[in-house]
């Protein structure tokens, strides 16, 4: 009953949200909707599509192909039903997040019940027990329905919200064990978007957790699935492109060369107007490999055991550091953390990561404002506000990482930290 | 790195100070900030003006103005005009100043404009804007310049602009046949004054189009007639999506120049002048460019005409510190008090919106209703030919801009003429009464947890006596698990040596506890109800926020009074509504009592929003952001959970903060604030007409800020009642609500 009545005021929240005269207002801000999902090159790619005109040719349209006749047949038969359509994804985005969770937590007790032998004696009484970790699946649910980020993004018609359903559906069906439909949505998901592709790492590895059997063998089907779905996707794209691939370079190339500047809430636009043109190519490598690998090999070898610790972090960690954001993403990636509930104990920025959303969420539109319809402020102001944003991101991430480690060493260790009879303190170094 | 990783976050030395020191630090923010805005008018603490832009080169050029002539035979045939045709009517002589412009041989044009008065039955205003346009010789109209001047009709109660009009053409003669102008000039003048002005650069700027909806989006894929799903079918006549349609209808322009660069909006009512006052506040206290600011200032010393700016006068330069020092003081009150409620006090103020920079150009003489300055019968009057010479001094410095202001301070407060305090010097002030918010929030967020400690502490004592291990290990809160940590803590600190545990011998007991433990923590926290509570609050405000034209509505209909006094009514009767119910609104939501870690909680997220609100409000409009700060710190320090147990003392003291809350509500602070200022105005009559005099003054009040934002897009009265009005809701919740205190 609860359930029903959170979905249905979401629902109704959403689609009157996008009836209103603010839509156009939000459809156009820059923190939500960025030069990769924003509702008005969405149309504007249609229409071109419709025309006959390739849409790859300009520069307005970075959707894949495959979203591209997906939009053009609804826009042709059904317009009127698109708010409506938009608010039913995100719900079962949400729904999906939700059952993904509570399969989350069943593999996170299993891990405990493995793990046992490691704990101390008197730290067996922070051992999670089952109904307080299902109760979490629930936040999860409320987190993504009434977080106002993702709120927003559904608002903005941006097609990050079905990326976000791709990614939900792709954990999902991990979590339960179906590998080829997790392999098919998180290659739909990277071929929107290409930064999801990091999660087939945690979801290889949850995949070898939940069917039991050989774990190299898992790994090794999950990855040919992911290619091979993946690479049948591309083929799909330039049959629907009259078999040209020239849509790669509008696409995967407009992420990862970042030739649109338009201001977002990620880092990259105010180094690359800042930049001299021929060390472009040495910071966009530096930049993507950021976003793209730096993080995934040593986060994979400390946190091999604990996959779904490695799908947050790393979801969060590719928000901030894609070329184009969005605060969807953001909100995507809020939803998870109810999972950590119990490591908020151990985290000691709660307030200031707070405070840094709160304030920097106000801060950004009214220096946009300034800067871009008074006139009176400038870039500066608005990417020192992004700046922070970020800022608090990472303090988020690297809070809850500490506090994961911390926990485990307590779970390991006890409670008494004394070296030499003295309490002693952990400090990160 | 060791406050971010340490766990005892409960111990640490500087939570254990923040504590105790919090309240007097909290005062300490609050009083250096009103120190540091009153050390601000000090010489030591401003800087002098300066050009920033280069370009400018002000006053480089001879001035060759010889209108003087004209000017005066201008201003004779037009007050004649006035006078045989237009005595009594508010109609803006349309054929005698296209005659005028046509004979100058500029592009003259008129632009029509309605305004469906949004607060009334239907009252439907017209009016007409006269321009001319001259083209510059050397460039191909792509920038433009300014000069515009309000039409009052003779018997206005202002003050006439008649000598600016003239002023105005016979610049204009003067300037049509030289050859240096890079830019177009437009010779605007307008009508009601700024209903037309707002008209005109709508017009100008091509915003006559309702805004997009969802539909008028796709274009061509969509169809009409197929509107498939709309709310507007179900319930006919509700307006779901608070679709506000234009009220200003700009109607369009038959002759555009460039890109404007600058206006100058000139307001003299006679050549006699004695001072020019600058004036330079805009729409929703946004200014114009500094380095325009000084332009204007400095070309007026050059011309010889005498300056001032609020309570600062050029011709009056004082020696004594102090003196200057209580000057500059009150020119910055002055400004201050004027960007406040975001009324541009000229036609200047609109063009800002659109980032034009622009200023007001205002003669007095010394019987202005705005008050004598001192020494100002010793001032020479000013005439045609200085202020001509000004004029034509300053759009032709204006004329030299290479690209649009961008450098200098868009930001600033100005203490005198020639002094002004940057957003850097001004902001601290700002930012101290936000700390202070700030600071009460951590103070409180480290006493929960605190709290949670010492908590433990009390149960830790009773298990000393049964030797029992605590056994809470799953009760799954942020807090349980914390207590569980901390439990675990004190336990080892306690007893680390001592006890070896004894398991198993208490089951019961264990499990009884653990039992009653996980009761309460379920009560004691309930995300969804605070949140659900701080949502309906929000949501109240935004429905108060679409409520005038309702007010009006009900008003005309059933208790045919005028529009204000039934939006003021209206206000008035949803405040006491409010006041009323509200305190109730967190206990329906919700099956147990509010425990006091909720209500901290709400406590600790309305003071971020409250700090938020002020900086963000700051950004936009200094003055307003400052006042509210200093209005609601007072208030949101003071504030704090009631707990049941309390003694008489302290049920007075929470009285008092009731009382001190019902103060700080918005509509009551406007009606005081009114009473107030009439009595300053008015001393000498009685309480009831004061109190009469006041009601009517808050009504207008309301009436205007409703109507502005409306029609002008001023978001005073939006941005009190979304968001302000919802804060004090919230205060005056966590005021009325007693919770049980922490065991």
């Amino acid at each position: 009953m609860g359930a029903i009545i959170k979905y249905l005021v979401a629902g109704i929240l959403r689609y009157w949200l996008i009836h209103t005269d603010y839509w156009q207002i939000l459809a156009n801000r820059v923190e939500i909707a960025t030069p990769l999902n924003s509702w008005k090159r969405l149309i504007e790619g249609v229409y071109l599509y419709d025309q006959d005109i390739n849409p790859y040719e300009g520069d307005s349209f970075h959707e894949s192909p495959i979203i591209l006749i997906i939009f053009h047949f609804l826009f042709k038969r059904a317009p009127y039903i698109l708010p409506l359509l938009f608010t039913a994804i995100d719900l079962l985005t949400a729904s999906l997040l939700h059952k993904a969770s509570k399969a989350f937590v069943r593999i996170f007790l299993n891990c405990q019940q493995k793990n046992q032998s490691d704990v101390a004696d008197e730290s067996k009484d922070m051992l999670l027990s089952r109904e307080q970790l299902m109760e979490t699946s629930e936040y999860v649910l409320s987190v993504y329905l009434f977080n106002p980020y993702s709120i927003l993004n559904c608002v903005g018609m941006t097609t990050t919200v079905v990326q976000n359903a791709l990614l939900a559906a792709a954990l999902c069906s991990a979590a339960n064990g179906f590998g080829i439909v997790a392999c098919a949505c998180l290659a739909f998901a990277t071929h929107q978007a290409l930064y999801p592709v990091l999660q087939i790492v945690p979801i290889a590895m949850i995949l070898a957790e939940v069917n039991k059997g050989c774990d190299k063998c898992s790994y090794i089907r999950t990855l040919l699935a992911f290619v091979v779905s993946w690479g049948f996707l591309i083929y799909i794209s330039a049959y629907i492109m009259d078999g040209s691939y020239n849509y790669v370079y509008n696409t995967y190339g407009f992420i990862l060369t970042i030739p649109d500047l338009k201001p977002n809430v990620g880092l990259f636009w105010y180094f690359f107007t800042e930049m001299f043109e021929h060390f472009r190519l040495l910071f966009i490598c530096a930049f993507q490999i950021n976003a793209l690998a730096l993080y995934i090999v040593p986060l994979t070898l400390r946190f091999k055991k604990e996959p779904l610790l490695l799908i947050t972090v790393l979801l969060a960690l590719s928000t901030v550091f894609r070329s184009y954001p969005c605060i969807g993403d953001v909100g995507f990636y809020m939803a998870f953390i109810p999972l950590w509930r119990h490591l908020f104990s151990f985290m000691q920025q709660k307030f200031i990561v707070a405070c840094a959303f709160i304030i920097t969420s106000a801060l950004g539109p009214t220096v946009w404002h300034l800067w871009i319809y008074s006139g009176s402020a400038n870039a500066n102001f608005f990417f020192g506000v992004t700046l922070s944003f970020a800022t608090a991101q990472i303090f988020l991430i690297t809070d809850l990482l500490f506090a994961y480690i911390k926990r485990e060493f307590t779970l390991r260790n006890g409670f008494s930290r004394m070296v030499d009879g003295k309490p002693a303190k952990l400090v990160l170094r | 790195m060791g406050l971010l990783s340490d766990p005892e976050y409960g111990s640490v030395k500087w939570v254990k100070v923040l504590r105790r020191v919090h309240r007097p630090l909290c005062f300490l923010c609050y009083v250096a900030s009103l120190v540091w805005f009153v050390m601000l008018g000090n010489r030591e603490f401003n800087n002098e003006t300066y050009f920033s832009e280069n370009a400018l080169l002000p006053g480089l050029v001879t001035n060759e103005f010889n209108g003087e002539y004209a000017a005066k035979q201008y201003y004779n045939e037009f007050l004649q005009e006035l006078k045989d045709k237009y005595e009594d009517t508010d109609e803006i002589p349309v054929p005698w100043l296209v005659g005028k412009m046509s004979q100058l041989h500029l592009e003259v044009y008129t632009h029509n404009f309605t305004l469906d008065y949004p607060l009334g039955e239907g009252q439907v205003y017209k009016g007409t804007n006269v321009y001319g346009i001259l083209r510059a010789a050397r460039t191909s109209s792509l920038e433009a310049l300014v000069v515009t001047a309000p039409y009052r009709p003779l018997f206005s109660h202002q003050k006439g602009t008649t000598a600016g009009i003239a002023l105005m053409l016979a610049f204009a003669q003067f300037a049509k046949p030289q050859k240096y102008w890079a830019k177009d000039i437009i010779f605007l003048i307008t009508e009601h004054e700024q209903l037309g002005m707002q008209a005109w650069l709508e017009a100008y700027h091509g915003l006559h189009s309702d805004t997009e909806t969802f539909q008028t989006s796709l274009g061509s894929f969509w169809k009409p007639g197929t509107s498939g799903l709309n709310f507007e079918k179900f319930i006919p006549g509700f307006d779901f999506g608070a679709t506000h349609k234009k009220c200003l209808n700009p109607g369009t322009l038959k002759g555009r120049s460039g890109s404007i660069q600058a206006a100058i909006n000139l307001e003299l009512h006679t050549p006699q002048i004695k001072y020019i006052e600058v004036k330079v506040e805009g729409l929703n206290g946004q200014l114009p460019n500094l380095d325009l600011v000084n332009l204007v200032h400095k070309l007026c010393v050059k011309s010889g005409i005498h300056h001032s700016y609020k309570n600062s006068y050029s011709w009056i330069r004082t020696r004594d510190k102090m003196e200057e020092w209580t000057n500059n003081l009150w020119t910055m009150l002055g400004m201050v008090s004027t960007q406040l409620d975001g009324v541009p006090n000229g036609n200047h103020g609109l063009f800002h919106r659109f980032g034009i920079e622009a200023v007001t150009l205002e003669g007095r003489d010394a019987s202005d209703p705005a008050g004598a300055p001192p020494k100002v019968n010793a001032l020479n009057t000013a005439n045609f030919y200085r202020l001509g010479a000004a004029l034509e001094s300053i759009l032709r410095s204006l004329n030299n801009l290479l690209e649009r202001f961008h450098q200098s301070y868009f930001f600033y407060l100005l203490a005198a003429t020639n002094r002004f305090i940057s957003i850097g010097q001004y902001m601290p002030s700002l930012c101290l009464l936000c700390v202070a918010m700030l600071l009460r929030a951590l103070s409180l967020w480290v006493s929960i947890q605190q709290d949670v400690w010492e908590e433990d502490k009390q149960t830790d004592k009773q298990d000393k006596k049964t030797k029992e291990k605590p056994s809470d290990s799953d009760t799954g809160d942020d807090e349980t698990k914390q207590l569980v940590d901390r439990k675990k803590k004190v336990t080892k600190d306690k007893h680390s040596d001592s006890e070896s545990e004894l398991p198993g011998d208490v089951k019961p007991k264990e499990v009884v506890k653990e039992v009653k433990r996980k009761k309460k923590e379920e009560a004691n926290f309930s995300v969804v109800s605070i949140g659900a509570n701080y949502l309906l609050v929000h949501l109240i405000g935004y429905a108060v926020m679409n409520s005038p034209i309702l007010f009006t509505y009900i008003g005309a209909k059933y208790f045919s009074q005028p529009s204000e006094v039934s939006v003021y009514f209206g206000l008035v009767a949803v405040s006491i509504l409010l006041i009323l119910i509200t305190p109730y609104l967190p206990r329906i939501l919700r099956k147990g009592p509010i425990t006091y870690e909720e209500m901290c909680l709400v406590n600790i997220l309305l003071l971020i929003e409250m700090a938020t609100l002020c900086l963000t409000v700051g950004m936009h409009n200094f003055p307003l952001g400052l006042a509210i700060a200093v209005l609601y710190t007072p208030v949101a320090l003071v504030v704090e959970v009631v707990t049941k147990q309390g003694g008489r003392k302290s049920s007075i003291l929470v009285a008092l903060k009731c009382l001190l809350c019902l103060t700080a509500q918005p509509m009551f602070t406007l009606t005081f604030a009114m009473v107030l200022y009439s009595r300053v105005l008015f001393p000498e009559e009685g309480l009831m007409a004061m109190m009469g005099r006041g009601r009517d003054a808050a009504m207008q009040a309301t009436m205007f800020s409703v109507a502005d934002s409306l029609i002008y897009g001023n978001w005073l009265f939006n941005m009190t009642t979304s968001v302000l009005l919802p804060a004090w809701i919230i205060f005056w919740q966590i005021l009325c609500n007693k919770v049980d205190a922490m065991a």
